[in-house]
């Protein structure tokens, strides 16, 4: 069977900075691909390329088994929504999702039956009249990834489909993305954020300075990983500079720093050993308030995988 | 509501029986068509692009009417002429083509709606020409429309029209192919269009060739015995079409914009170069915008 994506020996440049270097990447059919990458990391450059917006320097991608050179055959059953693009500000989503049918050889009574049917995927439908220039960032992103759905794609390819929404649009957006699922669609996601990746897709791809640095099954992933967490720590008295050192001596710690006066991290390799930990707080005298694992699995495994340098691009 | 929309909205039915999703992508002229309708729809929404079309329009009736009369023919004759009807036409056929094909690409980039259009299934090419079609065919028609006022208000006058009417317009349609094309070629590259540019050295290319002409040909400077100009092969160009159009309507008025000194150089050569020269000057600019958007990366 051919894979619904591949990328061979991708390099891309920019004079003389290479922005992804020698990738390779398969999303079989059906796969939900996740690629992970801080700002920065080449997402958008792969992205891009794969879609006909940029050539390659060297090595090549395929959709469905055809070359993206051949940009018109390779794309007839993709979706895309590469970085944000826009709809004409005049244009009503009626008008949009005409155009983009039209352009994909739907036509007649099918077109407009069409137009309902993705409108009311992304919650759009009450709104298929009023021109796309007065709607919220969070509506366009929906009216964008609408024609993207239009030709009920067998493969979705977003890029940060979340990026500049509220934390109540980035739940919208992303309940719809779970609810495209069907069998034999494969979507490429990328995005920054780790819960996007766990909550919608199957595998993930991690890529740093433009190269990959993991690639594997969500779930497999995260079993191999587990106890590679950071717990966060509240106390109601000061926190000393012995019990600081005692946790830096803890089983299992890698990393331990006070926060605040109150406060502390303390990230674990391996198993992270609770209750120990609560027994260490209490023979320091300090009074626990609160223990918490900061993040999810996924983040700590990003953390160490991508450096803590690149701390800041986590949200 | 259009009926498309009313359709839509009552058609729940189909909504709920949607075929089979076997959707073929249609042939490039398909496409071409529909890039060439959205572009249409987009111009239709523009207000700017309606007014200046109104304004040119208006002008041929508004010089029937008698009120612009005054103004626009009043000093130069006495006698009514019906190319005063189309008096702006060297002006505007500079003006029309750049306003309309300027802009309409680089804003695809600038608006980073190219980011949505060029991943879909569809050449470079398609979007290209679809959009330039759209440019010359509405340039195209709004002279046209201009030229069906005024002959239908130079008759009003009991004007008959005793020079060539049709060839003026089919030269006025070549040079509106060259100047819609060059400003469309050009506006690929520059992030604001090249609309200004283009009104600017094409406003401005006559004089100088005038000048030139004066220099050199008049004063003998390159040939003595030459009666006309070495120059002269300049005013074949695209940007000269508007003044030939009106002076084979009327010799009078061709050279008005310019002086009697121009008008003595104007209609040297037939129809068929200065068109010919205009579809050439047209390819050229529209194949160097082309190979722009070819290869532009997004
Ligand atoms: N057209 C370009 N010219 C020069 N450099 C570029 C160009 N496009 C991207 N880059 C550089 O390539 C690198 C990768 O960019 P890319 O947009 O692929 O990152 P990304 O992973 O999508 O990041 P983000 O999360 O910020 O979207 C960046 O350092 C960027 O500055
Ligand atoms: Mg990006």
């Amino acid at each position: 069977m051919t894979n619904a994506i591949d990328v061979n020996a991708l390099t891309k440049s920019f004079g003389s900075f290479t922005a992804v270097h020698n990738v390779n990447m398969t999303v079989k059919k059906g796969e939900y691909m996740g690629l992970l990458g801080p700002n920065g990391a080449g997402k958008s450059t792969m992205l891009k390329v794969i879609t006909g917006m940029l050539s390659p320097t060297s090595g090549s991608t395929s959709v469905n088994g055809i070359d993206c050179r051949d940009h018109r055959r390779a794309m007839e059953t993709v979706g895309c929504v590469i970085e944000t693009p826009e709809c004409y500000p005049n244009f009503t989503p009626t008008e949009v999702l005409s155009y983009v049918g039209k352009l994909r050889g739907i036509t007649g009574p099918g077109l407009n039956a069409r137009i309902r049917e993705v409108l009311d995927e992304v919650r759009m439908w009450e709104w298929r009249d009023k021109p796309i220039g007065k709607f919220s960032k969070g509506m366009k992103q929906r009216v964008t990834l609408a024609q993207a759905l239009m030709p009920d794609p067998d493969i979705l390819i977003l890029d940060e489909p979340t990026s500049g929404l509220d934390p109540r649009g980035m739940v919208e957006v992303r309940e719809i993305l779970k609810g495209l699922k069907r069998d034999n669609r494969s979507l490429l996601v990328s995005t920054h954020m780790l819960n996007e990746v766990s909550e919608v897709c199957n595998s993930v791809t991690v890529i740093r300075r433009g190269q990959v640095i993991l690639s594997d099954n969500v779930k497999e992933l995260l079993r191999k990983n587990t106890g590679n967490v950071t717990l966060e720590v509240y106390v109601r008295n000061s926190i000393t500079q012995e019990f600081m050192d005692a946790l830096r001596r803890f089983d299992n710690v890698v990393a331990a720093e006070r926060t605040d006066e109150n406060s502390f991290t303390a990230r674990f390799s391996g198993n992270d050993d609770r209750e120990g930990i609560v027994e260490l707080v209490k023979r320091h005298d300090l009074k626990l308030f609160s223990l918490n694992q900061k993040g999810s699995d996924l983040e700590s495994l990003y953390l160490s995988l991508t450096g803590e340098e690149d701390k800041d691009d986590i949200r | 509501m259009t009926s498309d929309e009313a359709a839509i909205a009552s058609n729940d039915a189909a909504h709920a029986a949607v075929p089979g999703r076997n959707y073929k992508l249609p042939s490039d002229i398909d496409q071409l068509m529909a890039v060439f309708g959205a572009q249409m729809r987009l111009y239709s929404k523009s207000k700017i692009v309606i007014g200046f079309i109104i304004i040119a329009l208006v002008i041929p009736i508004l010089v029937y009417s008698g009120a612009a009369e005054t103004i626009i023919k009043g000093a130069a004759d006495a006698s009514p002429s019906p190319s005063y009807l189309l008096i702006l036409l060297p002006l505007f056929i500079i003006a029309i083509p750049a306003m309309m094909a300027g802009r309409i690409l680089s804003s695809e980039f600038r608006n980073r709606t190219a980011y949505l259009l060029f991943t879909l299934p569809v050449s470079r090419h398609i979007y290209y020409f679809g959009k330039f079609l759209a440019a010359f065919v509405l340039s195209a028609g709004v002279f046209a429309m201009a030229y069906a006022f005024a002959v239908i208000c130079g008759s009003g006058y009991g004007l008959s029209y005793p020079n060539d009417v049709l060839g003026s317009f089919v030269m006025c349609t070549a040079g509106v192919f060259a100047l819609t094309a060059m400003a469309y070629g050009l506006s690929t590259y520059f992030k604001n269009g090249s609309t200004g540019l283009v009104i600017a050295i094409m406003i401005f290319l006559p004089f100088i060739v005038l000048i030139l002409k004066a220099l050199t040909g008049d004063i003998g400077f390159f040939n003595p015995d030459y009666t006309g100009s070495v120059w002269d092969p300049l005013m074949t160009l695209p940007p000269f079409t508007g003044y030939q159009a009106l002076y084979m309507i009327d010799h009078g008025v061709g050279g008005m914009f310019l002086g009697e000194l121009y008008s003595t150089f104007l209609g040297p050569y037939s129809t068929v170069v200065y068109v010919a020269v205009s579809m050439i000057w047209g390819v050229l600019f529209l194949l160097l915008g082309m190979l722009n958007v070819n290869k532009k990366e997004l």
